[in-house]
C-alpha cells in the first residue's frame, strides 16, 4: 500500500488546505480576484435577495407608518411650511445665480461648477458577519458602475464601491474599519480624516483623526469631504462631531463621528459614476 | 440512491437559503448591533450527523458562499469552515452524541474559536487593537445567539439532511 493510499484524507486536506491558501493570498490583490466566481454566485442569488429585501422593506416601512403616524402628520405640516420658505428662496437663489453668472463672465472666470451623474441603486444584501460594514447593491457593470465610484444618499456620504459584478456591486461604507476619507470641518476649515473604527462601527459611527492640536472643533461641528484622495469629489456631507478626545500622543485630537447616514435602515442609494 | 441525490441537493438547497437569510432578513434581528451566523450553524449541525468527507465539502461549499457573499480575502472563509467541520466530526464523534444539547455546546466554542481566528486573520495582522473587546463584544455575543438558533437548525437538520451521507445509504 503506497503513501498516498494509506493516507488519502490527508493528503487531499493538505492539497485543498495550499489551494486555499494560495487563492487567499491571490484574492488580497485586487485585479487577481476570481470575480467570474462571484459573478456566477451573485447572478443567481441576487433576485432572492433583491425580492427578500423588498418584502422587508415593504414590512418596516408598514409598521413605521402606522406606529408613528401622529408624528408623520406634524413632519407633514413642518414640511409644507418648508416647502412655502423654500420655495421663496430657491426665487432669490436663480436671481443671485443670474447675477453672479453675469459678473463671472465679465471678470473673464470659468464656472466652478462641480456636477454629478448618478445611478439609483437599492441595497439588496448586507455582509453576512459582524465584522465589516459592507453591502451589496443591485447595481452593478452593466449600469455603469466601476470600482471605487463614490456612493451617496439625500443624506451624505455612504462609501465606495469596492467590488464590481455584472448586475451587483459591493459598497464598503465610510464606518467600515477598513476605509477613510479625507475631510475637512465645515466651520474651522481644518482637514482630517474620517475612518472606521471597529469598537464604534456597530453603534453606526466613525471617528476623526489627525485634527490639529490647536483647532477648535466642537461637538455639533458638520464636516464635508475635502476631495483629497481620489475617490470622493470635495464638499459631499459626512456628518457631525460627537465629541472630542485626545488621541493618546498629545500630538493632535481626535474625535466620534456621527454619520448623516444611518447605515442601519439604509435603503437606496446613489452611485456616482461619473464627475463632469 | 436517488433518495440520497434528493437529499444531497436539500442540503445544498439549505445553504443557499441559509446564505440569503443570513444576508437579508438575519441582519434585522441583530441583538445589541450582533446578528447570528446562520452558515455556521448549519455547517456544525450537518457535520455532526454526517461523515467527515462529504461534511468537510459541504463546509467548503459554505465557506466560498460566504465568501462570494463578503468581499474580504477570498476563500479565508472556505479553509475555516472545512476545519471547523472536520473539526466537529472528530470531536463529535470521539466526544459527543449526536443531540441537540451536543450541537448547541459544538456550536457554541465553534462559534467562538471560528470568530477569534477570523478577527486575527483580518485585523490584528494589521494592527487593529480592541481585542479583548471584540472578543467578549462581537464573538460571545454571536456565540450565544447562533447557540440559541442551534435549537432550531438541529430540528430541520436531523429531520431532512441527517440521511443524506448516513452509512446505510453510502453503503
Amino acid at each position: 500500500m503506497s503513501f498516498f493510499e494509506r493516507n488519502k484524507s490527508r493528503v487531499v486536506l493538505g492539497i485543498v488546505s495550499v489551494l486555499l491558501v494560495v487563492v487567499i493570498a491571490l484574492s488580497t490583490i485586487p485585479s487577481l480576484k476570481p470575480n467570474f466566481v462571484s459573478n456566477a454566485v451573485n447572478f443567481v442569488i441576487s433576485p432572492i435577495q433583491k425580492g427578500i429585501s423588498s418584502v422587508i422593506n415593504s414590512v418596516q416601512n408598514f409598521f413605521n407608518v402606522l406606529f408613528n403616524m401622529d408624528e408623520f402628520q406634524a413632519e407633514n405640516e413642518q414640511l409644507r411650511q418648508r416647502v412655502v420658505f423654500l420655495e421663496s428662496e430657491i426665487r432669490e437663489t436663480e436671481e443671485l445665480k443670474k447675477e453672479n453668472s453675469r459678473l463671472r463672465s465679465m471678470l473673464g472666470m470659468r464656472e466652478r461648477m462641480v456636477e454629478y451623474e448618478t445611478e439609483t441603486a437599492e441595497v439588496i444584501a448586507k455582509d453576512p458577519g459582524n465584522w465589516f460594514v459592507t453591502f451589496t447593491v443591485d447595481k452593478g457593470s452593466s449600469s455603469g458602475v466601476e470600482l471605487y465610484d463614490p456612493v451617496i444618499t439625500d443624506k451624505g456620504l455612504v462609501g465606495y464601491v469596492s467590488e464590481v459584478n455584472v448586475n451587483s456591486s459591493k459598497v464598503t461604507s465610510i464606518i467600515d474599519s477598513t476605509t477613510s476619507v479625507a475631510a475637512n470641518v465645515k466651520r474651522t476649515g481644518d482637514a482630517a480624516v474620517v475612518e472606521g473604527d471597529l469598537k464604534l462601527q456597530e453603534q453606526g459611527r466613525c471617528r476623526m483623526v489627525y485634527v490639529d492640536k490647536g483647532s477648535v472643533i466642537t461637538a455639533g461641528d458638520e464636516l464635508e469631504t475635502s476631495g483629497m484622495g481620489g475617490i470622493y469629489p470635495k464638499g459631499i456631507y459626512i456628518g457631525k462631531v460627537m465629541e472630542i478626545t485626545g488621541d493618546g500622543t498629545g500630538l493632535s485630537q481626535q474625535a466620534t463621528i456621527e454619520p448623516a447616514v444611518d447605515f442601519d435602515s439604509v435603503s437606496e442609494v446613489f452611485i456616482i459614476i461619473q464627475i463632469e | 440512491m436517488n433518495r440520497r441525490k434528493g437529499r444531497y441537493a436539500l442540503a445544498y438547497f439549505s445553504l443557499i437559503v441559509a446564505l440569503v437569510l443570513q444576508t437579508t432578513l438575519v441582519k434585522e434581528i441583530a441583538i445589541f448591533g450582533i446578528s447570528p451566523m446562520l452558515v455556521l450553524v448549519l455547517v456544525v449541525c450537518f457535520s455532526l450527523m454526517n461523515d467527515s468527507i462529504p461534511s468537510a465539502i459541504f463546509a467548503v461549499i459554505a465557506g466560498l458562499l460566504l465568501d462570494v457573499a463578503g468581499n474580504r480575502a477570498f476563500g479565508l472563509n472556505a479553509l475555516m469552515m472545512m476545519y471547523l467541520s472536520l473539526g466537529v466530526s472528530t470531536v463529535g464523534r470521539e466526544f459527543f452524541q449526536d443531540t441537540s444539547r451536543s450541537a448547541i455546546i459544538l456550536v457554541f466554542v465553534g462559534t467562538l474559536l471560528y470568530e477569534t481566528v477570523y478577527f486575527i486573520c483580518n485585523f490584528l495582522i494589521f494592527g487593529s487593537g480592541h481585542f479583548w473587546y471584540m472578543l467578549w463584544r462581537v464573538t460571545l455575543v454571536e456565540a450565544v445567539y447562533n447557540a440559541i438558533l442551534t435549537i432550531l437548525v438541529y430540528y430541520y437538520c436531523n429531520k431532512f439532511l441527517k440521511l443524506v451521507v448516513s452509512r446505510s445509504l453510502l453503503d
